[in-house]
């Protein structure tokens, strides 16, 4: 505090002519705001010399604000002559454009915080490769500073907090699976401990299922052969054969693609077959692109007959179910211990396990050459082997195997150790490697140590895969895990993080989650203290799929629209359209919005206007548009002025009503409030209120009531900057659909700002809000850097905001022009030296 | 979720339900000097102030239309008039009137740089006597804290969110899934012995962090690591009985996994859950809220009842608006007098569960149009093992503390304590 005080001095030059600053303060502020009333929750009494003003700086930004306005004082109230006026804003407003452009030394601080529960399950997803959906039974954070989830001073722990800690890292231990060669990896599915008969029989069932999901059940192969017949065809009129086609394609009519493509390259070859086949084809390849429908459905016909009679088409090319189903079972009872659609799980003892690829990503098609090699392998070779041959057998394999078999087994020799130091010196890196990760730094010899002897003390008692559970609940209980912790060098007022613990702060911030290697690379080699590197990252990282975290996270609360999927509650028997679904779309179409204005860098003002929507079919319905089919959402370009942007969003507009009835004042708050930062204090109790329902006519429309409502002089202040933003958008219902009338009446979507200016219908909403620019980017820069740093903003962080605010202006809006002032700023490169008592 | 009708039916009444008292006649001795249990229930929003208060006629209770479904345990209810909170008569709508209900100081106002309220009644009493039993205390709600800061008045949504606080910066979260209550509150959770290994491996790192973080820093961790001991405390409790403890697990009655999607299901669990905690000696002392602060929960299950309870306590007078408000109070207390019923149902000895607790309702607001946080409505149901008699309508002084009565609970709960925050003599 007093390093601040020192500060501020220095800044405020002419702090010691502040008497007549104090007497304005006493004369026309203090008597609402000061002492015994403090209006809108707003106490100046103690903080009424400006040299008091940091300490309250965000209440003296907006006074210069009403007092500008002529807002404050209020208009029945003594108001400063115009001398005053001037001196009274000129103090204050010199001493926020001097703020801006000091560099303060002083970072603020940064306190430790606590993984999220977003950050929380995005770092292990990135720990491991997959995405277990973790934490989301942690109670949720209450959100503080700029009104974040991130913000660490509200990041508070307790017993309950530490025990979901242990639970999940209990679950997420359930699907590690450990080999020394691999380490520990995770899958989708819970890894069994040992394998036992009744775990057996669950696999063979789980593998059935999934089997049963790839390949049609036999009684189904007719109906089924004739769908992929007609895709196959459809797609080649197309000429859409390649692989991504396909896989688009079989994704819309959810089929197999592996089958189409099959079915396509079955058909396409007409070298092989024979006579009788090519018999049964014949009417199939003499079809044309003009064939009717009819004809086509003979050549089907003809071609299922065919199959009926031959039983042509073999396993390789066409699923024979059955005697797949066979082979797998077998597989199954031999070793092959457990499957996804993905992968075989060889166990040929429990330490000595090796996953096979069942179907290969790269190729999309069923990897037969592995398996079968594998199948020979265990039923011709060790199947009839003894234990005690097996063992030779994996020693020794020329005395046993054939060469092809050797093959398969060096194959799999080279992901087998049996060397106890050799095991020992595996362990320690696969823990090393873990444990580097998770801590997001290298973890100490000790720690290492620590954590080995934990891994043999379990698996004396039971085994290598509890064992690794343990170690992975260890690590992940761990606070190095659970909080990302800065390392404090006390001595200088301050200095520069690592380049390692940027990449921490860059990769949350961006990507909610922890840095790829690349980024890890650059810190490492020290690299990434270069400026252009850094903007290099910062760029390749907002192009980056991760950085929808800036829509999901960020952007959801900075506009608010997180609420459409917690709090929002609609009326069902009014608006039937409203379910839990539809408003998770509603989210998910301002997801969509800010996703691609942030990956693709556009201007950060198309969030107030621009001329596309994303939409899905159920989205599209509310916007009015024709001829949008399915789930998925896509950007459509539009002509309706009307639309485009967040504000005209069914999310938004929806989350600012009622169940029954639109808000102009809860839209018009939404607009001042989240696009331009200048929110009003809340109403007095005891206010009269509209009627529930606008459908409910007395004579008035909702126009003419909230005039009324304003002839009140309590009420103006307020409504005169609320209303003229929220009725422009009376024009669209709850739902976010557009209407004409509402209770009977025309709509009046026209409002009058403070300045005899019409504000008319969203169009003209938009202009206007377009006008205020700059109200809206500093409101933006102040909410991104909170977000960033995870703190509330200081006094001294203005600063950065008014160069962020240039740069944006400066670079076509882009929302990178503002990350890269925040991540350049000192702020977010710097620490305090000392840590310093907290006033 | 779906809900397992026989699951209600059977928490809904206390003769269904096992009576581990009888069993246990061994323990039945000690079981008479037993710590008392304490409850407290939260009410967001107030209550429509026209149809809270009772009235006495030849010494009865003559209950008002919201305590109408107090009738078959009035006599074991008393009804307060007239207690506030001067701490929380401050501007900033809900939160300053929620997170201080159980301690009656005053909140910073703060969007998180200086959270501070104040050590809550019930975490005292936990931390006293909380090793006694598996669980120290149990804090459940049926709604998420919600997210951000309200930008109009400044205060961080941790404010709305929490009833109790183990430190004046500490608030304690609340369980909102019935089934992870359950499974806390019965130890069904990975507290093995291996765990143990784990947990000292993690207080370990307390060595390593501590020369790597500044003093600040060091506080933070420091919470983190008083949680880890208390779950090594619990595990070490639940390792030594264990035994005794796995047999009298209900299994039976652990509620389905998720959120139930009614609200009426979601409360219903969750209070049936501390009667079962208190029952079976899991706990002694428990917190539930009806909803956060500023709780737009749906009670339109309700017969004439349309939109958020929130909304509707904004009542401005409106008629309509104001039979809904006491509609949703009179059902909120419908699920207050089931579960004294219940308690009252359940032998304890030659008393009963609810002569040996005590159980307050209230909320930290009166009328719900107004904010007001004087003259709250606030109900105390059974004697604590004392024997006083209940059913009373009990008028206080105008603006006498409600931390009067809070000093009284804990007096009765055996915290030696004759000072606490407002309160200037203990009423129980």
């Amino acid at each position: 505090m007093c390093r601040y005080f020192i500060l501020f001095v220095l800044i405020i030059s002419s702090a010691q002519a502040d008497e007549e600053f104090k007497k304005i303060v006493g004369k026309y502020c203090l008597d609402c705001h000061g002492g015994k009333k403090t209006k809108g929750g707003v106490n100046f009494k103690g903080y009424e010399g400006i040299e008091h003003i940091y300490e309250n700086h965000e209440v003296w930004k907006d006074a210069i604000m009403q007092v500008e306005e002529g807002e404050m004082p209020p208009e029945d109230d003594p108001q400063m002559s115009p001398d005053e006026k001037k001196y009274f804003l000129s103090k204050l407003t010199k001493v926020f454009d001097e703020a801006e452009k000091i560099e303060f030394t002083d970072p603020g601080p940064a306190p430790l915080r606590r993984l999220t529960k977003k950050e929380y399950n995005n770092t292990i997803r990135d720990i491991f490769g997959i995405d277990l959906e973790l934490g989301k039974e942690f109670p949720s954070e209450g959100g503080g500073g700029e009104g974040f989830d991130n913000n660490a001073e509200v990041l508070t722990f307790s017993p309950l907090m530490f025990e979901k800690y242990v639970q999940e890292a209990v679950k997420l231990s359930k699907h590690i699976e450990f080999t020394y060669v691999d380490g520990f990896r995770a899958f989708k599915e819970e890894v069994p401990l040992r394998n036992n008969p009744q775990m057996l029989v669950k696999l063979n069932r789980e593998y059935n299922e999934i089997r049963n999901s790839i390949y049609p059940p036999q009684f189904q192969v007719e109906a089924y052969l004739r769908d992929y017949m007609y895709a196959a065809r459809d797609l080649e009129l197309k000429n859409a054969v390649d692989d991504k086609s396909i896989w688009s394609y079989a994704k819309a009519k959810n089929m197999n693609p592996i089958f189409i493509k099959h079915m396509i390259i079955n058909l396409a070859d007409r070298k092989s077959k024979n006579e009788v086949e090519k018999k049964y084809l014949a009417k199939w390849y003499a079809l044309t692109k003009d064939s009717s429908k009819k004809e086509v459905e003979a050549a089907g016909k003809q071609f299922l007959e065919g199959y009926k009679k031959s039983r042509y088409i073999n396993e390789h090319t066409t699923p024979e179910p059955k005697a797949l189903y066979r082979k797998y079972i077998q597989n199954v009872r031999n070793h092959i211990f457990k499957v996804s659609n993905e992968e075989l799980l060889l166990c040929l003892s429990e330490a000595d396990r090796i996953r096979l690829p069942l179907i290969s990503k790269e190729r999309g098609l069923t990897d037969g050459h592995v398996e079968r090699d594998y199948n020979r392998f265990i039923s011709k070779a060790f199947k009839k082997l003894d234990a005690e041959k097996r063992k030779k057998a994996l020693k020794n394999p020329k005395e046993f195997l054939n060469k092809k078999q050797q093959g398969t087994l060096n194959w799999f020799a080279n992901k087998r150790v049996s060397d106890k130091k050799e095991l020992d010196k595996l362990l320690h890196k696969n823990i090393s490697e873990l444990a580097t990760k998770a801590f997001r730094r290298p973890a100490t010899k000790d720690e290492i140590a620590k954590m080995v002897q934990l891994f043999h003390k379990e698996k004396d008692l039971k085994g290598i895969q509890a064992a690794a559970r343990l170690v992975t609940i260890r690590i992940f209980c761990s606070p190095s895990f659970i909080f990302r912790i800065e390392k404090q060098i006390d001595g200088k007022e301050s200095y520069k993080i690592s380049s390692h613990e940027l990449a921490v702060r860059l990769s949350y911030f961006l990507w909610s989650s922890m840095p790829d290697k690349e980024l890890l690379k650059l810190a490492d080699n020290g690299e990434l203290k270069k400026a252009e590197v850094l903007n290099q990252q910062i760029d390749r990282m907002l192009k980056d799929p991760k950085a929808i975290a800036l829509a999901e996270d960020f952007s959801s609360q900075w506009l608010k629209f997180k609420e459409i999927k917690e709090t929002v509650d609609l009326d069902k028997k009014r608006f039937p359209e409203f379910s839990h679904e539809l408003a998770h779309d509603m989210f998910k179409e301002c997801v969509e919005t800010l996703n691609y204005i942030i990956r693709n860098d556009k201007s950060i003002l198309e969030v107030i206007d621009n001329n596309y929507v994303f939409v899905n079919e159920k989205i599209s319905k509310l916007y009015g548009l024709k001829g949008i089919k399915g789930d998925h959402f896509r950007k459509v370009d539009i002509k309706d002025k009307k639309r485009g942007g967040v504000i005209t969003s069914p999310a938004v507009l929806a989350m600012t009503s009622y169940p029954l009835r639109t808000s102009p004042v809860l839209r018009g708050n939404w607009v001042i409030s989240s696009l331009l930062g200048t929110p009003t204090p809340p109403p007095p109790s005891d206010v009269e209120e509209l009627p529930e329902d606008d459908s409910v006519a007395d004579g008035l429309t909702v126009k003419q009531r909230f005039e009324k409502h304003r002839e009140d002089p309590n009420c103006y202040s307020c409504h005169s900057r609320l209303d003229p933003m929220g009725f422009p958008l009376e024009m669209f219902d709850p739902l976010g659909r557009f209407r004409t009338k509402s209770g009977g009446h025309a709509i009046d979507a026209t409002g009058e700002l403070k300045n005899g200016n019409i504000v008319n219908g969203p169009q003209g909403l938009k202009k206007h809000l377009l006008s205020k620019q700059d109200l809206f980017l500093e409101n933006l820069a102040s909410k991104a850097l909170g977000y960033s740093l995870g703190r509330s903003l200081e006094f001294f962080d203005r600063c950065t905001i008014a160069k962020a605010v240039n740069a944006m202006k400066k670079d076509n809006y882009k929302f990178s022009a503002l990350v890269k002032v925040i991540v350049h700023s000192k702020v977010f490169q710097f620490r305090r030296g000392h840590t310093q008592a907290s006033k | 979720m779906k809900l397992n009708r026989r699951t209600i039916l059977k928490g809904a009444s206390g003769l269904s339900m096992s009576l581990p008292w009888l069993e246990v006649t061994a323990e039945q001795k000690k079981q008479n000097k037993k710590q008392p249990r304490v409850a407290f229930l939260f009410s967001p929003n107030g209550v429509n102030p026209h149809h809270w208060d009772p009235t006495t006629k030849n010494n009865e209770l003559e209950l008002s239309p919201i305590l109408a479904p107090l009738s078959k345990v009035a006599s074991e209810v008393d009804v307060f008039k007239n207690f506030y909170h001067e701490g929380a008569i401050q501007p900033g709508g809900h939160f300053p009137k929620t997170a201080n209900f159980l301690s009656g100081v005053h909140i910073n106002r703060t969007t998180g740089k200086d959270i501070k309220a104040g050590k809550t009644a019930d975490q005292i009493i936990a931390q006293k006597y909380g090793h006694q039993t598996p669980l120290p205390s149990i804090e459940l709600g049926i709604q998420a804290t919600s997210t951000g800061i309200s930008v109009a008045t400044g205060y961080t949504a941790i404010y709305g969110g929490h009833i109790s606080w183990s430190s004046p910066t500490a608030p304690v979260p609340k369980e909102i899934y019935p089934q992870l209550a359950f499974d806390r509150l019965f130890n069904r959770n990975s507290l093995s012995k291996s765990m143990m290994s784990v947990l000292d491996q993690v207080q370990y790192d307390r060595k390593v962090l501590l020369k790597y973080v500044g003093t600040e820093d060091k506080v933070r961790l420091d919470s983190f690591f008083t949680s880890v001991r208390s779950l090594e405390k619990r595990i070490q409790s639940s390792l030594q009985n264990s035994h005794a403890n796995t047999k009298k697990v209900p299994i039976d009655k652990r509620p389905g996994a998720g959120l139930p999607e009614k609200v009426q299901d979601h409360i219903q669990l969750m209070l049936d859950l501390i009667v079962l905690g208190f029952q079976m000696n899991r706990t002694n002392v428990a917190t539930f809220m009806y909803g956060n602060a500023v709780s737009g929960k749906n009670f339109s299950f309700i017969d004439g009842v349309e939109g958020g309870f929130h909304e509707i306590s904004h009542h401005t007078n409106n008629k309509d608006k104001l039979e809904m408000y006491w509609k949703i109070n009179r059902y909120i207390i419908s699920t207050y007098a089931a579960m004294i019923h219940k308690m009252k149902n359940i032998r304890e000895g030659d008393k009963t569960l609810l002569d040996n607790s005590l159980v307050m309702y209230g909320s930290g607001l009166r009328d719900g149009n107004k904010h007001s946080p004087i003259d709250l409505p606030i109900l105390l149901a059974g004697k604590g093992g004392t024997s006083i008699k209940r059913g009373q309508h009990r008028i206080v002084e105008k603006k006498t503390p409600l931390c009067n009565l809070l000093l009284g609970i804990m007096q009765t709960a055996n915290i030696e304590i004759d000072k606490y925050n407002f309160a200037k003599k203990a009423i129980i």
